[in-house]
């Protein structure tokens, strides 16, 4: 973005070449100044990289934002996250030892990814969900546009939201050491578990 | 049947005394009665009357006969039955019908409304049209243009969104440009936004799929408005519809928001290319014309068609980095440097484009990145959507190579050969197949997705380069933590929700200490070339037990990027540049697989 007066302009790039450490060293921008259309992911990643323990600040919509916006960004920021600890838990879970996906005792969840619900083991309803999630969010059907969402499709939101929360669940009762782990370094569940509420309603666990 | 039996027994009884003068009679009613039987088989009521009327034509005198009330229930009970049969099936048909005609109804409603929203669109681009001619005339001849019906379009009821002469032509006029950004998105969602998008988009993803579509929304984009003789070379031949010309108008899209030095304008372009928005693209278009006829100069990309080697000298390239010479870089790009070409041109076109801007993009002296219409075309979508869904090129302007990592941005792409599959690297950590043959049904026909067909997780950090193996059964992917992996390639026509499958992942290679940004295989020799921010030139060589061969080291800077050169059977070209100056380094690889620099 290079302005004609010289006044000075954030390139929010990671040129070819810069090392891990130097990723994403760009000066924050205020979010009013943002100019561009991927505002609101741009200030969801900016708010957690500043700490991502800060979880009000980072759940916090800007006053103008709109709601289903904002919950949808933050939907696939969450969703981009997990993938994370769906890596790690591909070595770990497997069908011969998890071979259901479970929580607690009481509930077994079917995968909804299916064209009809199949009891698919813990590794694969992890993987097709968030698959199934990134589909979704970016379909043309549902989210044509990220700048405004529309109502039929907001409803959309809380249930891959119910969904994807069921592997956390998974993981906290069954991989403990990795959730752990990845919780640490994210800080993501308590975050997230806010903002599912708030998304959901209820959220189990 | 029974009651009816037992009436017809009655009269045959009743027949039987009635001695001879009946006994004919009888014998004659018997056969008519045989009938009746059968057909009382069927229906009893009809046969009763007809052996009633009958019987009373040949024996008038017998005032014995009765009708029997059983006989005459049963009559009147199938009569009534045969009746409501018939009625339901009119109530039936009529309701049909009924039915087509409010569809048929709705359709023509919607047509109609699609027809006054075109002529509306028509009627806001003949006006800016105008405007920018005047504008143009005045600024060039200082006088006045004459124009009949300089009026903006009426419309009923929506607001007329003008472009303030003046505003554009100051600097740095943000606020009203945010403002009538608005007030175009506050129209666009008034004629029906997202439809039109879904409309767009899905001819754009038809057309790239090269699926025929019969309605050629581009070719708006195809006429811009002649300012000056440099722009006359952009005007692609309107008629030519093939997957290029969309890429070509995203590209100059792309190309002018970047090249001009108006930042607001970019941004309305850049937010407006993801609108696809023509009528402003159109505006942008004529303005740039206006502004700095040096700056119009745009990378001309009429040449980009089938054939990925004709990306050539045909580049005008930016005023200010004359001293750059573009033509080795891009005449050096040739998908099919090694291999066959792909089967379908535009992959071919759009990996060499994608590698021609990066390029560009990475000339010293230019500050500037240029999206990647590989990003931009793959990304349909908000986010693009991969394909269709991902990405779009919108962020990617101003944002950079899909820095923004939108689930699957396609920071990387690499075309499969043989088979019409994509595999797209992204900064959240996943690479994702897509199959460009299967589209997503979808009920709706105007929106046509396409949906990535396996997902292939093991990256911690975003994936930054990716390569294919020769035969496309493997690919090579490099990442921000340091490590390539090698992936088993599914095919593409798995269910995109099967189990897992363990084997895809075929291993990883460690060595480099910092991001890998650069890959490249050599199938001839089946040797893996990456290089990384740690300074190092790694040679992989894929199969052995210990595959790291070599690792060379830069003294001075880095190599970031390389841009891979011609693989011949002798060795490979990684170019790079780090931001002191250029290099080129050439790895030849003699008989005793040491690799000499030059």
């Amino acid at each position: 973005m290079k302005m004609a007066d010289q006044t000075v302009v954030v390139l929010r790039r990671n040129r070819p070449g810069t090392k891990a450490e130097n990723f994403y060293r760009w000066c924050d921008e205020a979010y009013e100044e943002m100019d561009s259309t991927l505002v609101v992911q741009q200030y969801i990643q900016q708010t957690i990289r500043l700490d991502h323990n800060n979880i009000d600040t980072i759940l916090n919509a800007p006053e103008t934002q709109d709601e289903g916006v904002w919950k949808y960004e933050h939907l696939r920021q969450f969703c981009m996250e997990l993938n994370g600890l769906a890596v790690r838990l591909q070595g770990e879970c497997q069908p011969s030892t998890c071979t259901q996906m479970t929580a607690t005792e009481q509930w077994i969840f079917l995968c909804a990814a299916h064209k009809t619900p199949k009891e698919c083991p813990a590794i694969d309803y992890t993987r097709h969900t968030l698959d199934g999630a990134a589909c979704l969010l970016n379909s043309n059907k549902y989210f044509p546009s990220r700048v405004s969402i529309k109502e039929s499709s907001v409803a959309k939101l809380g249930s891959v939201c119910r969904r994807v929360y069921r592997i956390f669940s998974h993981a906290y009762f069954h991989h403990r050491q990795i959730f752990d782990e990845f919780e640490r370094m994210k800080r993501i569940r308590s975050e997230r578990s806010r903002c599912g509420n708030s998304t959901v309603g209820e959220v189990p666990v | 049947m029974g009651v009816g039996g037992s009436g017809f027994q009655k009269r045959r009884r009743s027949c039987g005394p009635a001695g001879v003068r009946g006994g004919n009679g009888c014998h004659g009613m018997r056969l008519p009665r045989m009938d009746e039987t059968s057909s009382q088989n069927q229906l009893a009521g009809s046969g009763s009357p007809a052996g009633v009327a009958n019987r009373q034509n040949l024996e008038e005198p017998n005032q014995r006969i009765q009708y029997s009330i059983p006989g005459i229930l049963h009559f009147i009970q199938h009569e009534w039955a045969r009746f409501e049969m018939e009625r339901s099936q009119w109530e039936l048909e009529r309701a049909e019908l009924q039915a087509k005609i409010a569809f048929l109804n709705g359709e023509r409603k919607g047509q109609e409304n699609l027809k006054n929203d075109l002529v509306r669109r028509i009627k806001m681009l003949e006006y800016a049209l105008k405007q920018e001619r005047a504008k143009y005339h005045k600024l060039k001849y200082g006088t006045e243009l004459v124009q009949g019906d300089m009026n903006p379009p009426v419309e009923e009821g929506g607001e007329e969104v003008r472009v303030d002469p003046d505003a554009i032509l100051s600097t740095n006029t943000n606020v009203s440009w945010k403002q009538s950004r608005h007030l175009l998105r506050q129209y666009l969602q008034e004629i029906g936004y997202t439809d039109t998008i879904i409309d767009l988009r899905s001819n754009r993803v038809r057309s790239l799929l090269g699926i025929s579509s019969g309605e050629n929304e581009e070719n708006h984009n195809s006429t811009p408005a002649v300012n000056g003789s440099d722009t006359t070379k952009r005007q692609p031949d309107p008629n030519r519809w093939n997957p290029q010309s969309t890429l070509e108008a995203q590209i100059r899209d792309a190309e002018k928001a970047v090249i001009d030095n108006f930042a607001f304008l970019r941004s309305e372009g850049m937010e407006m290319d993801e609108d696809d928005d023509e009528e402003d693209a159109e505006e942008e278009e004529d303005v740039h014309g206006l502004k700095s006829p040096k700056a119009v100069k745009t990378l001309d990309v009429d040449d980009v068609d089938g054939e990925p080697v004709e990306l050539d000298h045909e580049f005008p390239f930016l005023p200010d980095v004359e001293d750059n010479p573009p033509p080795l870089r891009f005449g050096s790009f040739h998908l099919s440097d090694d291999t066959a070409p792909c089967e379908q041109g535009w992959e071919g076109v759009v990996k060499s484009a994608y590698r021609s801007f990066c390029q560009c993009s990475h000339s010293p002296g230019s500050p500037r990145f240029i999206v990647s219409p590989a990003a931009g075309v793959m990304g349909f979508g908000p986010a693009r959507r991969g394909y269709g869904g991902p990405g779009g090129e919108d962020d990617a302007l101003v944002e950079g190579l899909g820095e923004l990592a939108q689930l699957t941005v396609n920071n990387e792409a690499d075309a499969s050969y043989d088979e019409p599959t994509l595999i797209t690297a992204s900064e959240d950590a996943t690479l994702k197949l897509w199959n460009l043959q299967k589209t997503v049904p979808a009920k709706k026909s105007a929106s046509l997705d396409v949906e990535p067909v396996y997902t292939f997780r093991g990256h911690l950090g975003p994936v930054l380069c990716l390569a294919m193996s020769g035969d496309g059964e493997k690919c090579y992917s490099g990442g921000i933590d340091g490590t390539i992996r090698i992936w088993n390639i599914p095919s593409s026509n798995i269910d995109p929700y099967d189990s897992y499958e363990p084997s895809v992942v075929a291993g990883s290679l460690s060595g480099h200490t910092d991001a890998v940004w650069g890959l490249t295989f050599n199938p001839q020799r089946q040797h893996l070339i990456s290089c990384a921010a740690d300074s190092t030139v790694r040679l992989w060589s894929a199969d052995t037990r210990s595959p790291l061969l070599y690792t060379y080291s830069v003294e001075r800077g880095r190599p970031p990027f390389s841009g891979w050169g011609n693989t011949d059977t002798k060795g490979c070209e990684p170019l790079w540049q780090n931001p002191e100056m250029e290099m080129k380094v050439k790895l030849a690889q003699g008989c005793s697989g040491q690799p000499e620099l030059s």
